[in-house]
Formats: C-alpha cells, structure tokens, sequence
C-alpha cells in the first residue's frame, strides 16, 4: 500500500494547463470590518451592476487575441460577495450562454470562485447558486480558528465576534465542499493562538488550512519566537496525531527555507485581471482604489478603451531579483518566503511595484526553522513506520 | 554614482530639447534661476571639472547672468530664435522653425536636435534633405511616441531606409552623416542612453535638482525626479534595475525615463512603442554598417550587430527567454575579451562565428573557467 500524505500532496491536478484568473469585484460593501482587512475602503455605493459585467465578459470573450488562455476562472470578490449573489448567478449564466454561442474554448472549461466570509453561506439563493453550478463552483470560508482567535479580527462594525454565526456554516459547507480550504490570516495579536487554532480547524473537519502573515509592518519584536514556539507546537500535535495523513496545513512544506530556486514572481499579478464596479481594470484586486491605504491605484484599462498594455508591462516584467534587496536575492532559507505585490507597491518608499516589503522576514526564518523540525520528525515516523512494516510508504526527499 | 555632466536651465521658458513638452510660457509664471545659485552651481561644476551644459530660452538674461555665463566654458542648448547670438553650440529645431531652415548656414560643426512629431514623418526623409550641410550631428527626437500607430512605426521604418541609403551616398561623398537613429548604435557596445539622473541632472530654476527638466515641468511627476537622498526611485535609474533593458542591445535608445514614469507608471519600464521605435533603428543601423563596412580600413571597429527575432524585448521576458539574450548581449565584449587575449589574428573567423551563433562564443568563454 503506498500512502500519499496530504501534506506532501496537497494540490490537485486541475490547472495545470493555461488559466486566466478574472476577478469580478462585485461589492465593495462587507458585514465585518477585519482588523486585519486590507480593504480600507468598504462602502456601499460600489456595487457591480450586471450591465458592467456584461461588457466585461464581451470584451473577454471576444479578444481571443489578448485573453488566449485555455481556460478561465471566473473569481467573485468583495468585500463579501455572497451579498451580490443574484449578479453572481446572473454573471455566470451569461458567461455560459455567450461563449456557448461564440464556440469559446472557455465554455466547458472554466472555475467559479468564491471567497466569503460564509455568513450567508445557507441563504436560499447561495444555495440555488451552489446547486446549479455545482461540478464548477469552488467556494472557500474564511474561519480563522477559535472562537479567540477569529473573533480578535473578523468582527463587525460594532465590535461584535462572527465566530458564533460563521461556525454553524461550517457543518453544510463541508458537506458540499468536502476538500473546500479556509484561509486564516495572522496579525501581531493573533500568534499565541496559532497552534490551537490550526487544530481546531482541524477538529472542525477541514482538511486544507492556508494560512498567511499579514504582510504590513504590524510586527513587534520578539514576535517570531512566540511564532516558532507556536509552530513546534503545532508540528508536533500534527505529528503525534498523524494529521498529515489527511490534512494540509500551508506552514509545512517540503520546498520552503532553500536558497532562490527560481526567479519569478510570487504570484500572477497582471496575468490575472481584476474589474471593479464601474468597469475599470486592474493587475489584481490589490492595485484598485478600496484596497490601497498610502497609494494611488494603478488602472491598466476599462471595458470601454480595453487593455492599456503599456500600463500592463510593469507587472509583466515583474520578477524576484528587480524587486528584493541583495539581502533577499542571497538569502539561504529564501523559497517561501512570499510577498503580496499590492502590499509591497503600498508600503514602497518609492511609489514603484519594484519593491519588496520585508516585514515578515523574521517570521519566515521562524517558520523554516519550526517547518525543518517538522519534516526530519516526520521523516523519522515514516522511517520507523516502514521498518516496522506499518506501511510501505516512500521518504520522500527533497 | 557619479555626475559628470551638469545642466542648468536658466528660466521657466526655456524650451524642451528631448521628448517633454515645455508649453508654459505665460508671463506671470515665469521663473528666473537665482542668481546665486547659478553661481555656485557653476563654481562647484568647474572645481570638480563637471561638463556643463546650459539651456538658454528666447527671453532676455539680466546683463549679470551674461556676465557670469561668459566666465565659464559650457555647451549651450538654444532655440532657432538666437541662431544668430550663438556660434556654437546645440540647435533646437522644431516643427514650426521648419520653413525657416533655408536662413541656416552652411556649418559643418553645428548639433542639431530636430524634434518631430508622428504627423510629420512621411516627410522625415525630406527634411533631413533639406538640412544637408547644416550640421555636424543631427538628434532626432520623436514626440507622444506612445501615441505612434502600427502604420505610423511602418511609415517611420520605410523613411528609416532611404535615411539610410542617404548616409551610404553622403559617406561616399565624404560629407558629413552622423545622424542619431542611424550611426549612434554602430559603433557602440554597451548601452549608451540618456543617462539623466546616471551621469547628468539638472538644476532647474526652482532652485532644486532634478534627473532632468522634463520633472521640473511636469508637476504631476516631480517628485519622481527629485535629486535626493530620500527618493528612492533614482536607483530604478541604472540600468541593472530594468528587467527589459537590461536585455536588450538597442544600445542607442534614449531609454527616456521620464517617458517610462508617464507612460508605463515606473521609471524602469519602457512602452512598446519605444523599444519597437528603437529596434526599427537598430535593425536599420545593422543594415548601414553592412552598406559601409568593406569600405572602412579597419572593419572591426564597427562591431557586429546580430540578427534578432523580436522588435520588443519585453516578448522575450513574457516567453522566459531573457536569460539566453541577456548572455548573448554580452557577445560584443566576449568576443573582444577573446581576442585580446588569445585569438588576435583570428578576429575575423570570431566574428564569423558569432554571426552565425550568438551562443557560442559565450560558450568558448565560459569553457575556459
């Protein structure tokens, strides 16, 4: 019997191939109000009307010449975006029934994604929209693990908690998302809770927990020895109760804490597009107006003048060695150590996306450190397992 | 970093002679550099032996500015108006001094910059024509290049040719031909660009320092161009910062950062139209110094312009070649390292080689460690 741990393997074989990521910024509106929320500018006003997305979706589908990808998927944000659900289901029946009718490659291949903050996950028409594109429909949950821990961010305007509403979702969502991941985000306050609140996730059922540090200059001395403290912790209880068997937890990975291995960019800004309510485009969610606090946005087009390609080439030009400091470029544990481009073009001193912000540097040698002790005792369980007969699995080296 | 070179823009009227627009020539905002800053400007540019280059406008100097300029030694940038005032010294030439040309001189010695916009470049081959004789060096510069249409670069390359071809027929003659788009790149190896904010910068009549006056005269961008310690944006300057030009080997591009910032928002960036605009240039000047090289003595002191696929190098950074082009525009110095080194007489078969194989001499070179 070869056993393949979820923690080695986590992902799927889906998207492997050419993939345009299209966010549709649909509100800009939330019920909470996150501490750590890099959306400064909620409000009510911007919401897309299905007007905007129709344009959208015509000058997508028609200009074969710029979006040639093999496949789409089509990304619903917010603010929350589960209150603009009836847009949503709007947005992806015209999405099916015009590239039907263009023979567009993208009509049996494409993903519809959502990120919510699961507070009306049980609403009717969530449901009815569930239900209806469920072979398509990817839908993840923010729960950031205990009741401690998430209600120290992800509160509402009037400082209450979402925990106790969020977790009764959790059940329903699981059962119709079996592999659906959550995604927790970690602020200066939330590290003594990290360990516990990753195993209660666990205990909740889910089984794919990413988990990132914020990336602004939130951090305090010292911070990294609670967080390694924490991820030993965490390391342990993962092994003793052999939860890599069945779960994935982003802090444990075979690739990070090795010098740079390749040189591009973190993520797929400016590959991916991002369209706000009134129809303007940008490289990602990050570089439109709601999501920057020290910076002006940075537009690359419309649905009206299309894409400005001049304006696009920065972020299409955009590699690790243009944006880091030498320090980083020679950096003995530099893979995973992850940035956010719209994070580092609003903390630049130079109004520039070639930048790096370094905040979490400190953190990530922390997380190297504890994610090395996990793996050599994990490779030492799985070695004793093997000798012992108990299963037949691989070690798998680096 | 060292500044070799030091600008001074007198006043607020002085007009542009690269690709920002100066358009400001209302009365009540005109702006005087202060006397004593041009002063000391000049004495520190003198005492550590600074090139200095002054940008004089049509309005008239206080009798002590005269007075202090005529002490130092400098490179006047002027507009057609004062062609009579000045000798020497670099012409601006724009598109409404274009039915005067016929006052200019005879003058072999003479810098012309001649500054176009895409109207008139179905006419460019004629108007250099029509300039024969006149100069020693004419600059073109290409204005609102972002704005150039696909037919507009056609045009542009169709007028590159006959340029071209008119050079090969001046050189003949042994007349005078330097002409930027065509003969800067010939005999250069490395990047050679504008350097502003590198080598040069401006003081411009607010008082402050600027990577060039373009920055002065548009406020939306100033502090992008701001010579201090605090703007970090100078050293996305070099051009070890650029992830497209420090690929490419149209080495005679301006490399306007100015533009960059305007067009593409950073200042390492170049648009397309640029790099397409300098790459038609390159492609052409390969083809002159195919024209012109048998007739030279010493054929190698033009090195060898290779034959390239793409007209933007931001293509090869989208298709992940970069690394292999970044090798091979270092092949110019390989190829002269090697035969330094070893292969003195066997100059030419290198060159040879590298004209069939951009890679192999990168190859023989790295063999040897």
């Amino acid at each position: 019997m070869e056993i393949r741990n979820k923690i080695e393997y986590p992902n799927g074989d889906w998207q492997n191939g050419n993939t345009k990521n299209v966010t549709f910024i649909v509100t800009e509106d939330c019920q909470l109000r996150c501490r750590y929320c890099y959306i400064i500018g909620k409000n009510t006003k911007n919401v897309m009307s299905f007007d905007i997305a129709k344009e959208s979706l015509e000058y997508l589908l028609t200009r074969r010449d710029i979006f040639s990808e093999d496949s789409v998927i089509l990304d619903f944000i917010g603010g929350e975006p589960l209150l603009e659900i009836e847009t949503i289901e709007k947005i992806c029946n015209y999405f099916k029934f015009r590239s039907f009718e263009l023979d567009h490659p993208w009509f049996d291949r494409y993903r519809i994604s959502l990120s919510s903050n699961g507070l009306l996950y049980d609403n009717t028409r969530v449901q009815k929209f569930i239900a209806k594109n469920r072979n398509h429909v990817s839908l993840g949950i923010s729960i950031d693990g205990t009741k401690q821990k998430h209600d120290n961010q992800r509160i509402y305007p009037n400082g209450t908690g979402s925990y106790d509403i969020v977790v009764k979702k959790i059940p329903l969502w699981l059962q119709q998302f079996p592999n659906a991941s959550t995604k927790v985000t970690i602020s200066h306050e939330d590290l003594p809770f990290v360990s516990e609140s990753v195993l209660h996730l666990c205990e909740l059922g889910i089984k794919n927990i990413n988990i990132n540090c914020v990336f602004e200059p939130v951090w305090k001395e010292n911070d990294e020895k609670i967080f390694e403290e924490e991820l030993i912790k965490l390391a342990d209880s993962f092994i003793t109760n052999k939860l890599y068997q069945n779960h994935f937890c982003s802090f444990f990975s075979r690739t990070i804490g090795k010098p740079i291995q390749s040189t591009q960019n973190w993520c797929g800004v400016g590959r991916m597009l991002a369209i706000d309510p009134n129809g303007n485009f940008f490289p990602c969610v990050r570089f439109a107006p709601y999501s920057l606090t020290n910076k002006s946005a940075r537009c690359v087009g419309n649905i009206k003048t299309g894409i400005d390609k001049n304006k696009l080439r920065p972020f299409l030009s955009l590699d690790l060695p243009f944006q880091s400091e030498q320090e980083c470029i020679e950096c003995e544990v530099a893979t995973g150590c992850s940035w956010c481009q719209g994070a580092n073009y609003d903390l630049s001193t130079n109004d520039s996306v070639f930048y790096r912000a370094t905040s979490i540097c400190k953190l990530h040698k922390a997380r190297v450190k504890a994610n090395n002790y996990f793996w050599n005792k994990y490779d030492r369980i799985i070695r004793e397992q093997r000798k012992s007969n108990e299963i037949h699995a691989p070690i798998y080296s680096t | 970093m060292k500044y070799t070179h030091q600008f001074i823009q007198l006043d607020s009227f002085a007009p542009s002679f690269c690709y920002y627009q100066n358009n400001n020539f209302d009365e009540s905002n005109y702006e005087l550099i202060k006397y004593h800053q041009l002063h000391e400007v000049l004495s520190e540019a003198e005492q550590i032996n600074k090139s200095i280059i002054v940008i004089y406008s049509n309005k008239d100097l206080p009798t002590e500015y005269h007075t202090l300029l005529d002490r130092v030694n400098h490179e006047k940038i002027y507009p057609f108006k004062l062609i009579d005032q000045f000798k020497s010294g670099i012409l601006i030439l724009n598109e409404e001094n274009l039915s005067q040309v016929s006052v200019l001189q005879r003058d072999s010695s003479r810098n012309i910059i001649l500054r176009l916009s895409q109207k008139k470049i179905d006419n460019l081959f004629e108007i250099i024509c029509s300039l024969e004789g006149t100069f020693s060096k004419l600059t073109l510069i290409l204005l609102e290049i972002d704005k150039f249409s696909q037919e507009e670069i056609c045009s542009y390359k169709e007028q590159l040719v006959k340029i071209r071809k008119k050079i090969v027929k001046w050189l003949s003659e042994n007349k005078t031909a330097e002409i930027s788009i065509l003969t800067d790149r010939l005999l250069l190896r490395h990047m050679n660009n504008c350097d502003a904010g590198i080598r040069h910068f401006t003081l411009a009549p607010d008082g402050n320092n600027y990577v060039c006056p373009a920055f002065y005269f548009d406020k939306n961008l100033s502090s992008f161009g701001l010579i201090n310690s605090e703007n970090t944006n100078l050293r996305l300057l070099k051009i070890d910062s650029s992830p497209v030009c420090s690929i490419c080997d149209a080495y005679h591009c301006k490399r306007c950062v100015y533009l960059n910032k305007k067009i593409t928002e950073e200042i390492n960036i170049p648009s397309q139209e640029q790099c397409i605009i300098s790459h038609e240039e390159r492609n052409q000047t390969k083809e002159l110094r195919a024209d012109i090289v048998s007739t030279l003595k010493n054929q190698t002191e033009l090195p060898v312009i290779p034959e390239i696929d793409y007209l933007d190098p931001f293509e090869l950074l989208k298709h992940k070649k970069h690394d292999l082009i970044r090798n091979s525009n270092i092949s110019n110095d390989i190829t002269q390292e090697l035969i330094d080194l070893a292969l003195l007489t066997d100059r030419e078969i290198l060159i040879k080689v590298y004209e069939q194989n951009k890679n192999i001499l990168n190859f023989l070179k790295n063999s040897q460690h």
